[in-house]
């Protein structure tokens, strides 16, 4: 009750917009006052049910691969955690299903990923991720995000080395290896985001930190000039 | 209580047992895989090293739960834990008895995993054990199977396969 009353009178809250994600063919107006997520997951390499969550942190980071910043406020944190579904695809291409959400500005960390069938948080990124600014007015293209069941084989060049391993984990949900693949300097524009401002992701390695979902947890494949590790320290490759 | 940290001052320095031998020299079968039953081991790491190593992954394990909801808040509410669907999906229809069965090994299956990558990530080898191995690892208050651990994740080198991380 009091955090209820609490995250009344915060402004920030107040202020914020209610997450949407775009169906295929709806018309996308930027707004001035809304940030824009845009991501891609590849068809040709993935099965098309996994889910991710973003979590908009209370503030800019403390420093080079500093954990994340959650807001004060249990409630107010809650309305952070953006979740996508995997069955609402704004465009597709040969090689990409266009994920398109409006979210609240500000920073966000990839927190974890899922898969539809599990209604349930998944394998959060508790050891090692990745953090980019969302501004307003603007689409942030974070290029590809990519995911395979830790006991699969998997065609995905990042994580080809990484699942499947002799010993399987078998957990009951399963446990999900993620890679992100910044995007590519002149992708065109997906299908129907032709006159929209859109800025590649600027992303930043984030520590470890606590597992607060109480979930499996694991961390992001490493993020080349951006996400690197030395054992379990996470090297924001960025940092001067 | 001045004493408490003496002991585990004298704990912490203390070598090798014999007692640790029999895990040491525990050798699998080719092929053989373990999922749940294994203790970790790194060259050249110290005891107290090992200990925070084992400490830091086993908050990550003893944290998860079989079947954590959407958060609908971050962090948790200490009003609203567990943030757990209590008896998952089908827990009205089950029972609360024979869902706790299930999900007491499913949620040790998942504290296995989180174990495994947090100390795989911290470059920790894995070594496994039988049954009765593993039973005598994990005997005792949580402090003194912590210890016994980072005695042989800091220890003599197993003479075990290292299993995949």
């Amino acid at each position: 009750m009091f955090f209820a009353l609490l995250a009344l009178l915060l402004p920030v809250s107040a202020a914020a917009q209610p997450v949407h994600q775009f169906r295929s063919g709806e018309p996308v107006a930027i707004r001035s006052d809304t940030a824009y997520l845009l991501f891609r997951t590849d068809p040709r390499v993935m099965k098309d049910w996994f889910e991710f969550r973003f979590v908009r942190e209370a503030g800019p980071p403390e420093g080079p691969a500093a954990p994340p910043r959650l807001a004060a406020s249990h409630v107010e944190a809650g309305r952070n955690v953006v979740k996508t579904d995997a069955d609402r695809v704004f465009a597709k291409t040969a090689d990409s299903r266009v994920v398109l959400l409006a979210v609240p500005p500000g920073s966000y960390f990839l927190a974890a990923a899922g898969y539809e069938q599990l209604k349930a948080v998944g394998t959060c990124l508790w050891m090692g991720t990745v953090r980019f600014d969302a501004r307003p007015g603007v689409v942030t293209d974070l290029g590809y995000l990519l995911a395979s069941l830790e006991d699969w084989k998997t065609a995905i060049p990042e994580l080809a080395r990484v699942t499947n391993p002799p010993t399987k984990y078998r957990t009951a949900p399963m446990m999900v290896a993620v890679a992100v693949r910044p995007v590519a300097a002149g992708t065109p524009p997906p299908p129907g985001l032709a006159g929209a401002k859109i800025v590649p992701a600027d992303y930043r390695a984030v520590g470890k930190f606590p597992n607060h979902f109480r979930t499996m947890i694991s961390r992001l494949h490493p993020v080349p000039g951006v996400l690197d590790y030395e054992r379990d320290r996470v090297i924001d490759v960025k940092a001067p | 209580m001045a004493i408490l940290p003496a002991v585990l001052a004298l704990a912490l320095a203390s070598p090798a047992q014999p007692a640790d031998a029999a895990f040491l020299a525990f050798r699998p079968a080719e092929g053989e895989t373990f999922a749940r039953h294994v203790f970790f081991h790194r060259p050249g790491v110290g005891m107290e090293e090992a200990r925070a190593d084992l400490a830091e992954c086993r908050s990550y394990a003893s944290s998860a739960m079989l079947w954590p909801r959407e958060p609908d808040s971050l962090p948790p509410d200490p009003k609203q834990l567990p943030p757990d669907v209590s008896g998952g999906p089908l827990g009205p229809v089950v029972g609360g008895l024979a869902f706790a069965l299930v999900e007491g090994g499913e949620r040790a299956k998942i504290a296995a995993a989180n174990m495994r990558k947090c100390m795989g990530f911290k470059g920790y080898g894995r070594y496994g054990l039988s049954d009765a191995l593993w039973k005598q690892l994990n005997a005792g208050t949580p402090e003194e199977v912590l210890l016994r651990q980072a005695r042989l994740a800091s220890g003599e080198a197993p003479s075990g396969r290292r299993l995949d991380p």
